[in-house]
């Protein structure tokens, strides 16, 4: 009996608890947080911005969890941009301010992540990460909100999505796929291989390249493979791709697989071209296959070795700051960033309804990582680059604009 | 004798009274602007999701001592069926909620059926294994379940006379939901059913020697489970209004599996301590960044040495060694009284 | 034909490693009863403490050996003291179980902590690759079935047929026993933990070179699982038969589907199960009242 009573105590405590928690959050995150929550910057002293009534931009992206690493080059990318805005007259004439959330890279916790943000700052702007799900799992909380967001993320689902206020900085996989299915003709191939990861990358992109294939003719696929997920061992495939007797390899994966994969290729003794995405381009893979990425191609929307200005300056920027090559997030975060600071600029206001106006009226606007223009979809980047890794520094082949 | 016994009576009417106002209270007050942000009335509401399914393992693992790691998968089940009949078949979301819970409780007896052919780490493992055949389903098969894209656009709950439109809408619903499935659990340890599970817990054979049915009891539990993890998922569909394989991974069992012990296996209530305490407090910690699941890992060590029947067996063991203490200073008391 | 052939020795040397983790674990089943679920982490645990060896403490080979075992053992015992030990005297198997997963989260965390996330890449022992046609096969891998097999068949001596085994075994099935004739089950407990320690590490330091050094090692342990249920619990022999099945099994399957080949695994170890829920070296143990 008098179980129960402690029972029906803890109840009351563990409520009150969670109601004071409740209770006491709210009037701090709305009232307080302008001017007392957040440390203001005064190491800066660029005369004439504000720094007591800054402009807010959320950055959204993992800082802990297995795509922790993925995070840093984005918190990296997006941190430069806010330096070089403040060093550039701010936002007009305030500083612009970034609020990092961590949503550990988990659909569950970027929506709390999300609504955490949203609720407890007065943010201008968003930025989310790359990973296709988990901003898909946003999607619905970011058009309720009607706040401006740009993503990272380039799946097909993304660029058919119908929210007015989401963006992504990136070229969408269906643009990258045409563009691979037609550089694998013009390298040659007849007969191609393709091994793909099973996520919303490789699956969005995989119809694509044989849609493509079957449009342009005289180029089809032998074998078509999807590895399952957390996969290491990736002998087995590349048994099967030798098996089909083709003479190119598409692969597409991210980039802890990329680096086993290009490995593996080169450990079978496979000589064929072979071609990958975006990840296969990027520091990570590059580091982990051990120099076997030699003579790869890669469809990649950003280069660490770009000899086009603004992005060589930047890159050169970038490893002087933080002692090593930008990431393609990094690029893709800095983007983002420079493109809510422009549009604030240009319309006078940090309302949410102008900012998006203005994105929507994107033309041509140059980025680090590309340059963006607004074509009906939420995909804004209109370029990428066919590079071929020479040694371990991937080159760039060709341009490709839409 | 009769005094006491008639106060004990009243206390327990008291309790109950005490309860049902709070919980009144919270209904009432708690989901709003002022006492709550939207972003707290999700966690909880998040918390409420997690503590149906919770109330399957403490079914499982409290009451029957089986370490299952089912739940997620079933928690997927539940989820899939319902953002599949609302989406693809425009099914209303209550009856799709109601069609995936008895489908998933057809589908945990069957699993059941073989997976009790198993013995302790045995059943364990294939439990394991279950929840990963039902993740590469989830992930793979596109056609029907979307792949890793997932399914998106599924709609917010309706119960024709009550429509969720926010979360302060949901957290009423699912807190009704949540004290409905608690009285149903609670209800339960006092069948025969509940004390045939738990012989079978204590000891197998003994049970089995009482004419107790050991194999169709453990499949009745993880029938019990696989609906309560599945009503779980379909609250867990309407309320994100997304979902995608990866929150029914078989990592997340494990989370379910610490929520109960967290709590206390032996106690309902503990069910919904742990839940929401591992719910809330990742929020909560969010400055620790990434030592929180450092923390966290080691701080479930901890909680298995210094407290291996979760909190509310922690405090009843500081209840107990209380009364014993007052009870020899009673005796004490007494014992000089008579010497003096 | 060359296809099958490739197949075959990428299943079996994969399945030599699920073996070298699902030894460890059976060790640990004998001796306390219960499954360590954070097995795989130590598999991690031990390609990162050979890296961190090999390229931070830039020993060289014999030296990585050498001190590998030893700090393989030690870890063993700390993560024995840690995790076991304390929950000895528990009623209640569950509590080591819930200790075992909350050990798999921190130690990846804390390895994730102390050397990022990004992977780290490490040398084979050999480099270079022999070639049947066009299937081939690495140096690395011939070091795993050497090594892996070495350390097996020692192992499996040790605890069949040495002095040292009895007193272990002898721990592990009835500790109370083993106590009262004078063993000191601790030390018996604390050698099952080094020598399990042992055999991942050392399996995880022969995968570095081949799946790169990096958190995600630890998903190999869901095969080694696998593997012991198919080849019967307990018994040291059947595990390592049961873990080249899945090896191969998993191998093979990329012929009748690509995707679905976690599932197959899966599928059929269930189905196994099933049909013959000992496993299939399992032996009908009669349960104890």
């Amino acid at each position: 009996m008098k179980k129960l009573i402690a029972i029906v105590l803890a109840i009351t405590m563990l409520l009150s608890l969670t109601a004071c928690g409740g209770s006491g959050d709210k009037p701090a995150t709305t009232n307080e947080t302008p001017t007392t929550n957040v440390p203001v910057d005064t190491t800066d002293t660029e005369v004439g911005l504000d720094y007591d009534n800054p402009v807010y931009i959320g950055v959204l992206d993992a800082f802990s969890g297995d795509r922790a690493s993925n995070g840093e080059y984005s918190k990296q990318g997006a941190d430069m941009a806010m330096e070089y805005i403040n060093a550039n007259g701010g936002v007009m004439g305030r500083a612009v301010e970034l609020i990092y959330e961590d949503d550990q890279g988990t659909e569950a916790a970027c929506t709390n992540a999300f609504q955490k943000i949203v609720s407890e700052y007065d943010l201008a702007a968003i930025c989310l990460n790359k990973y296709s799900s988990m901003v898909l799992a946003m999607e619905q909380f970011v058009a309720e909100e009607g706040i401006p967001s740009i993503c990272c993320g380039s799946s097909v689902k993304i660029e058919a999505s119908e929210t007015p206020n989401l963006f992504s900085s990136r070229r969408s996989d269906s643009g990258s796929g045409v563009t691979i299915a037609t550089y694998c003709k013009e390298l040659g191939m007849t007969k191609v291989a393709i091994l793909h990861a099973p996520d919303a990358l490789g699956t969005g992109m995989t119809p694509v390249i044989l849609k493509t294939f079957e449009e342009l003719g005289g180029i089809e696929a032998v074998s078509v493979q999807q590895f399952s997920s957390e996969e290491k061992n990736f002998a087995p495939y590349i048994a099967k791709i030798i098996d089909s007797g083709c003479d190119g390899v598409i692969a597409i994966a991210q980039q802890q697989e990329a680096g086993l994969i290009m490995s593996g290729i080169k450990e079978s003794g496979l000589t064929v071209p072979c071609i990958g995405n975006s990840a296969f381009a990027q520091q990570v893979a590059i580091e982990t296959s051990g120099g076997t990425c030699d003579g790869w191609y890669s469809c990649s929307a950003f280069s660490p070795t770009a000899k086009d200005e603004p992005t060589k300056t930047w890159i050169a920027d970038f490893e002087a700051k933080y002692g090593r090559k930008p990431d393609m997030t990094s690029a893709c975060m800095y983007d983002a960033v420079l493109m809510f600071c422009e549009a604030m600029n240009q319309t006078q206001s940090t309302e949410w309804e102008d900012i998006i106006g203005y994105l929507k009226t994107l033309d041509n606007f140059q980025g680090v990582g590309s340059s963006y223009t607004y074509s009906g979809t939420p995909m804004l980047s209109n370029s990428e680059f066919i590079v071929q890794i020479k040694g371990t520094s991937p080159e760039v082949v060709a341009r490709v604009t839409n | 004798m009769n005094l006491t016994k008639k106060r004990e009576f009243n206390l327990t009417h008291f309790g109950y009274l005490l309860a049902a106002v709070i919980c009144v209270l919270v209904f009432i007050f708690a989901p709003q602007k002022a006492v709550m942000s939207r972003y707290m009335a999700k966690v909880c509401n998040e918390g409420f999701i997690y503590f149906v399914a919770v109330l399957g393992l403490c079914v499982m693992l409290g009451m029957g001592g089986q370490v299952t790691f089912s739940t997620a998968g079933m928690m997927g089940v539940g989820a899939y069926t319902t953002a599949i009949l609302t989406t693809r078949f425009e099914v209303d979301t209550l009856p799709a909620i109601f069609i995936a819970v008895v489908m998933g409780g057809i589908f945990s007896f069957v699993m059941g059926l073989a997976l009790f052919r198993l013995k302790g780490s045995y059943f364990s493992f294939a439990s394991i294994g279950f929840t990963t055949l039902l993740y590469t389903i989830f992930s793979n098969w596109m056609d029907v379940t979307g792949g890793p894209d997932g399914i998106s656009r599924i709609p917010k709950l309706d119960l024709y006379f009550f429509e969720c439109k926010n979360y302060y809408d949901y957290f009423r619903v699912y807190f009704i939901v949540a004290i409905i499935c608690f009285l149903i659990v609670q209800r339960m340890r006092k069948t025969s059913f509940g004390r045939a599970l738990a012989s079978v817990r204590d000891n197998e054979i003994a049970a089995r020697s009482f004419g107790i049915n050991a194999y169709m009891t453990k499949v009745y539990s993880f029938t019990i489970a696989g609906i309560f993890a599945c009503l779980s998922g379909a609250m867990y569909a309407v309320h994100a209004n997304y979902i995608s394989p990866e929150p029914f991974k078989y990592d997340q069992s494990a989370i379910y599996l610490i929520m109960v012990m967290l709590g206390g296996v032996d106690s309902t209530f503990g069910a919904f301590i742990g839940s929401m305490l591992m719910t809330i407090l990742p929020e909560k910690m969010r400055f620790l960044e990434s030592y929180y699941k450092l923390v966290y890992g080691v701080g479930v060590i901890f909680l298995m040495v210094f407290m291996p029947m979760g909190i509310m067996g922690f405090a009843s063991t500081i209840r107990n060694k209380f009364r014993t203490f007052v009870k020899r200073k009673k005796a004490a008391a007494a014992g000089k009284a008579e010497v003096q | 034909m060359y296809l099958y052939i490739q197949l075959a020795l990428t299943g079996i040397s994969m399945g030599m490693l699920y073996a070298l983790m699902a030894m460890g674990l059976i060790l640990i089943v004998k001796a306390v009863g219960v499954l360590n679920f954070a097995h795989g982490q130590l598999f991690m645990l031990g390609s990162y403490l050979t890296w961190m060896l090999t390229y931070q403490l830039n020993l060289p080979l014999w030296g990585v050996v050498l001190c590998g075992i030893v700090v393989f053992a030690i870890c063993g015992a700390a993560y024995m003291f840690c995790v076991y030990w304390p929950l000895r005297a528990s009623s209640w198997k569950v509590t080591v179980v819930i200790s075992t997963l909350g050990a798999s989260i921190a130690l990846e965390e804390l390895v994730r902590v102390i050397w990022g996330s990004n992977p780290l890449t490490m040398k084979p022992i050999l480099e270079g690759t022999i070639r049947i046609g066009t299937a081939y096969l690495s140096y690395q891998y011939l070091f795993i079935f050497l090594i892996g097999g070495g350390l097996m068949a020692f192992v499996y001596i040790l605890f069949e047929k040495t002095f040292i085994g009895k007193i272990m075994q002898a721990t592990a099935q009835d500790r109370y026993a083993a106590d009262l004739i004078g063993i000191p089950t601790i030390v018996a407990v604390v050698c099952t933990y080094a020598i399990s320690m042992c055999l991942s590490g050392t399996g995880g330091w022969l995968a570095a070179p081949l799946f790169l050094v990096s958190q995600s090692l630890s998903s190999f342990a869901q095969k080694a699982f696998a593997g012991i249920v198919l080849g019967g619990f307990g018994s040291v022999k059947g595990a390592i038969v049961g873990c080249i099945l899945i090896g191969l099994i998993e191998s093979f399957s990329v012929l009748v589907t690509d995707r679905y080949k976690d599932a197959i695994v899966f599928a059929v170890l269930i189905i196994v199960l099933v049909v013959r829920p000992t496993g299939i070296f399992g032996e009908k143990i009669a349960e104890k009242a």
